[in-house]
């Protein structure tokens, strides 16, 4: 089935482009701040060399850190001599193992973490030499550093699912309920698809989708935000060509309208309770896709702060609008107020 | 701009043939394999390969072009900004203030690029080739519980309806002069409350109709209940899964056994 739309592009590009750069200046901000305190160090380090006439100086480069598994490549082409270097020699111990490289940037794979301090010897036409060395700090990488957290909430996630999703004990959920959230989580679904502006680059598109999300927390409770939010985004984002997001977008947006429809409905739905439970639920979507994408998919940091800060403007929007949308439906549909 | 409902098209090659869960199974063990292979040259062959799928599978150049296009950007952007915060290799191509970019980095931007192509490309062979009724069988059948199954059914359903009645309300909400055009990003989305009011309402009554006709059909009076249509697996489903999961555990066997780099 095909669906067009009109004038989508027209309507969104002046304000996608505002977004982007807020976004572009958040991620510059952060860019520099780590950037900066490494150059004050390194201004910090001295050397000291006594050397005659015509001996050639070492220069065996900056040190590096890098993650396991990365080919590191030496430079030694800041080593000069008046004569000319004949000689480049690369000693370090790697795995209790003695390693000799030779040439003026050779490359080595380091797999195992540690601190590594290459010694690199240089000689001259007329015999003299001179050793610099140079520091390899190997680091374990994200994945590994953090596979046990991953797993213990792949975990919890399959333990939530399997009391959520597949106890066979219960009866079956009311055919008020199934009818309800079958239809709120297509409506999600279109939402999503419908009000679509090409702006969060990863998932490729911004979106009032959270907002019906939102409202179905505010207006049903935990379990049909959970479902609404959880099932709908992911449906979208299988429909939209996005399904590598799926997983993600069901613990992501299932967490938002679970987490915001538990605590907005405190004190009966209080002013407090619900920005509360907006706030807490966006929290959750933010970060749940900030950790997934930069530990499953990899995505690098870069892409995945550009998108969180896309993630956040969505919440604010779609929370806002989510709130708005919980007292008009009542007005507009007074059965619902009847029901609560 | 057009968009699809439905990403499934029509057809009677081996992956249509298919069981529906052993096309979710070699979802699965593509993208596990995607993320086992570390060298570019691997992973651009796991691309081709998946592509190769979809062409046997005779995939609708339009359809593809539609999903691959979310893809792209986001594969754009890792190439682009990795490099960026990743300081990490020599040689150092070019170095602006504190920001230098080096050449490894740039490759490890495209190979995480090139994976991700591969963990999007992987669903299409799922989903170019499975009907929406199958898709939802096969997941009951994994172990999903019916009525949650039905609500997956349900959402499938309307979907394509509330797209065309959100286009319907919003056509209707312009000809009374409301504007999406113009204004910032919070009025723009606030007058979206005037289409999405009334389209959570006609939701809200669609969901009372549908669950008077749930009752009617007596929904819920067994939960053993029994289905017209089963799933068989054949010889060549059983094939495929093998032919699958070979494809994980080889490149997992050369590089822990005989330590190659794959």
């Amino acid at each position: 089935m095909h669906v067009g739309w009109s004038g989508t592009m027209a309507r969104i590009r002046p304000f996608r482009i505002r977004s982007l750069i807020i976004s572009l200046g958040v991620i510059v901000v952060l860019a520099s701040i780590p950037f900066s305190t490494t150059e004050a160090l390194s201004i910090a380090r001295c050397s000291v060399s006594a050397q005659g006439p015509g001996d050639p100086v070492a220069d065996a480069g900056p040190n590096q850190t890098v993650v396991t598994g990365t080919n590191v490549r030496f430079n030694g082409s800041g080593s000069s001599d008046d004569l000319g270097i004949v000689n480049y020699t690369w000693t370090f111990t790697y795995d209790d193992e003695q390693q000799v490289l030779y040439e003026i940037s050779p490359e080595f794979e380091f797999s195992t973490v540690g601190t590594y301090v290459v010694e690199l010897n240089v000689t001259d036409t007329s015999g003299n030499h001179d050793a610099d060395y140079v520091t390899i700090t190997v680091e374990k990488n994200l994945l590994q550093k953090y596979w046990m957290w991953l797993l213990v909430a792949a975990l919890v996630i399959v333990a939530i699912f399997q009391l959520f999703l597949s106890s066979k004990k219960k009866a079956f959920v009311s055919p008020k309920s199934v009818a309800r959230y079958g239809v709120l989580t297509a409506l999600t679904a279109a939402v999503t698809m419908a009000t679509f502006v090409p702006f969060a680059p990863t998932k490729g598109y911004f979106n009032l989708g959270d907002s019906v999300v939102f409202f179905s927390g505010l207006a049903f409770g935990m379990r049909a935000g959970g479902i609404c939010g959880g099932f709908g985004s992911a449906v979208a984002d299988i429909l939209l060509g996005s399904g590598y997001f799926a997983p993600l977008t069901l613990i992501a947006k299932g967490s938002e309208g679970a987490v915001s429809g538990a605590i907005s409905r405190l004190k009966a739905g209080s002013k407090v309770a619900i920005i509360l439970g907006i706030a807490l639920g966006g929290a959750c979507m933010v970060l749940s896709y900030f950790i997934g994408e930069l530990l499953l998919l990899n995505v690098g940091l870069g892409a995945a702060l550009f998108e969180a800060a896309g993630n956040t403007i969505q919440v604010i929007v779609g929370g806002s609008i989510g709130a708005l949308l919980s007292y008009s439906v009542k007005r507009a549909y007074p059965k619902l107020a009847d029901e609560q | 701009m057009t968009g699809f409902t439905d990403l499934y098209t029509e057809g009677n090659t081996f992956l249509h043939k298919l069981d529906p869960r052993v096309k979710i199974a070699a979802v699965i063990l593509l993208s596990l394999l995607a993320f086992v292979l570390t060298e570019l040259l691997y992973l651009v062959i796991l691309l081709a390969f998946i592509f190769l799928l979809l062409l046997m599978a005779r995939a609708k150049f339009k359809k593809t072009a539609f999903a691959l296009k979310f893809v792209l950007r986001l594969m754009l952007l890792i190439a682009v900004l990795w490099p960026f915060f990743d300081r990490s290799g020599y040689p150092v191509l070019i170095s602006i203030g504190p920001i230098d970019i080096t050449e490894p980095a740039i490759w490890r931007g495209v190979t995480s690029a090139a994976r991700v192509g591969c963990l999007a490309a992987v669903w299409y062979i799922l989903m170019f080739t499975t009907s929406q009724r199958d898709l939802v069988l096969a997941l009951v059948k994994m172990g999903l519980r019916f009525d949650y199954g039905l609500t997956v059914a349900i959402t499938l359903r309307f979907f394509p309806t509330f797209v065309s009645i959100i286009d319907s309300i919003t056509d209707a909400q312009k000809a009374r002069g409301l504007e999406f055009e113009k204004g910032n990003l919070v009025k723009r989305s606030r007058n979206y409350v005037a289409v999405l009011v009334p389209a959570i309402v006609s939701a809200l009554r669609t969901a009372d109709a549908l669950s008077l006709a749930l009752q009617s059909r007596a929904y819920g009076a067994r939960t053993d209940r029994t289905y017209v249509r089963e799933l068989h697996m054949k010889a060549g489903d059983y094939v495929a899964l093998a032919i699958f999961g070979a494809l994980l555990v080889l490149p997992l066997v050369a590089r822990f056994l005989f330590s190659m780099p794959v």
